[in-house]
């Protein structure tokens, strides 16, 4: 089955870029051949994420221009198999591609290239990038943080792409915090459900990895024992159809809290 | 020591019910559409049609959406004038 995914959020700083990378990563090693594709023309950040920076020959604006092939602009991710990388232009602006191009550049990676999944990386906002973006999806994934401004552009990102016939919509909650959750200062998941009632995909917690991975260019999703490798990892194979139960995250982040206790016990006795 | 005794039996509004209570009204007035000009003009529309019957307390009159178990509702109180009550008194004092 093919399958193209949107990752999207309306608002800005939510995690749309590290999600869509660490998901297609996560279904390339599952075994699918995964287009990763960075919308977001002007301000890409996908490349960061995969340490590719430095590799980038053509884009997707070049190949809309008809200035090279859509092959030159598929780089193949050195550290995982069957993923591919699509980047899009650094420089040029949000208007040099249009909802058409984006149908044919998707197109072409399932009929002639035998893409599995194609995920797109959408930029903030609901202008041209997401119009962009949205329109060859089949289904999009809302990536919302815990707070009343994230939440409530996502129930008018959730609005307009059901305004657009796309009816297959989850919600991917990032940067939560169990214990703000206990406090009382922070919305949970059932809350988040509730206000925009759409289904939760996935929960990921706030975590330091996500920094250390893009400071190294290497996707947290590469490392198989991290809590947030094990959410990301539920919330992919909910979006191929396996039920699989959601983390206790007050649990699972008990021990990793017990942990960081043991690690700096560590610390001080070398210290001494 | 009161206060102390409240603490224990009322449970405080959290931030967390505080966001979820406000993103609610909020998502109501976005699905909704009517612009604050509308609701207004709404409101006095409809207290102008109590007026015509019932003798309304203009100063006090609330009328908002809300959400009550699971359907968007627009809820209102409009108090009347009670000075009828104390018309009576006078005729029987």
């Amino acid at each position: 089955m093919q399958e193209c995914i949107v990752v999207t959020s309306g608002k800005g700083g939510v995690g749309k870029s590290t999600i869509s990378t660490n998901m297609a990563v996560r279904l390339a090693r599952s075994g699918s051949k995964v287009a990763l594709l960075d919308a977001d023309i002007g301000l890409r950040n996908v490349d960061l994420l995969l340490g590719m920076e430095q590799r980038i020959e053509w884009d997707l604006v070049q190949f809309v221009q008809g200035r090279c092939d859509l092959k030159d602009v598929v780089l193949p991710v050195g550290c995982v198999p069957n993923l591919y990388f699509v980047p899009t232009s650094q420089t040029s602006n949000k208007m040099a591609i249009v909802p058409d191009d984006m149908i044919t550049i998707v197109d072409d990676l399932f009929f002639e290239q035998a893409f599995d999944y194609v995920i797109i990386d959408s930029p903030a906002g609901i202008e041209r990038g997401f119009e962009n973006a949205v329109a060859a999806a089949h289904r999009a994934i809302c990536v919302v943080t815990p707070d009343i401004s994230a939440v409530r552009d996502a129930d008018r990102v959730i609005d307009l792409l059901q305004k657009k016939k796309l009816s297959d919509i989850q919600v991917l909650i990032n940067r939560y915090q169990p214990e703000l959750v206990r406090q009382g200062h922070m919305l949970d998941s059932q809350d988040i459900w509730q206000i925009l009632e759409t289904p939760v995909l996935g929960v990921l917690p706030e975590s330091v990895d996500v920094l250390i991975a893009s400071n190294k260019g290497e996707p947290f999703a590469l490392n198989d024992e991290s809590l947030l490798h094990e959410a990301i990892f539920r919330a992919t194979q909910r979006l191929r159809g396996v039920e699989v139960p959601f983390i206790d995250l007050n649990t699972a982040l008990e021990t990793s809290v017990w942990e960081r206790v043991k690690q700096w016990a560590k610390a001080q006795v070398s210290v001494s | 020591m009161i206060g102390f005794l409240k603490s224990l039996f009322v449970k405080e509004k959290t931030s967390r019910d505080i966001a979820k209570k406000r993103l609610q009204l909020l998502l109501i007035h976005d699905q909704v559409n009517l612009t604050p000009e509308q609701m207004v003009e709404m409101k006095k529309e409809i207290v102008d049609v109590i007026e015509r019957y019932l003798n309304v307390e203009t100063d006090d009159t609330y009328v908002a959406l809300d959400r009550l178990d699971n359907q968007i509702r627009l809820v209102g109180s409009i108090p009347l004038k009670d000075d009828k009550p104390k018309q009576r008194k006078r005729q029987s004092g």
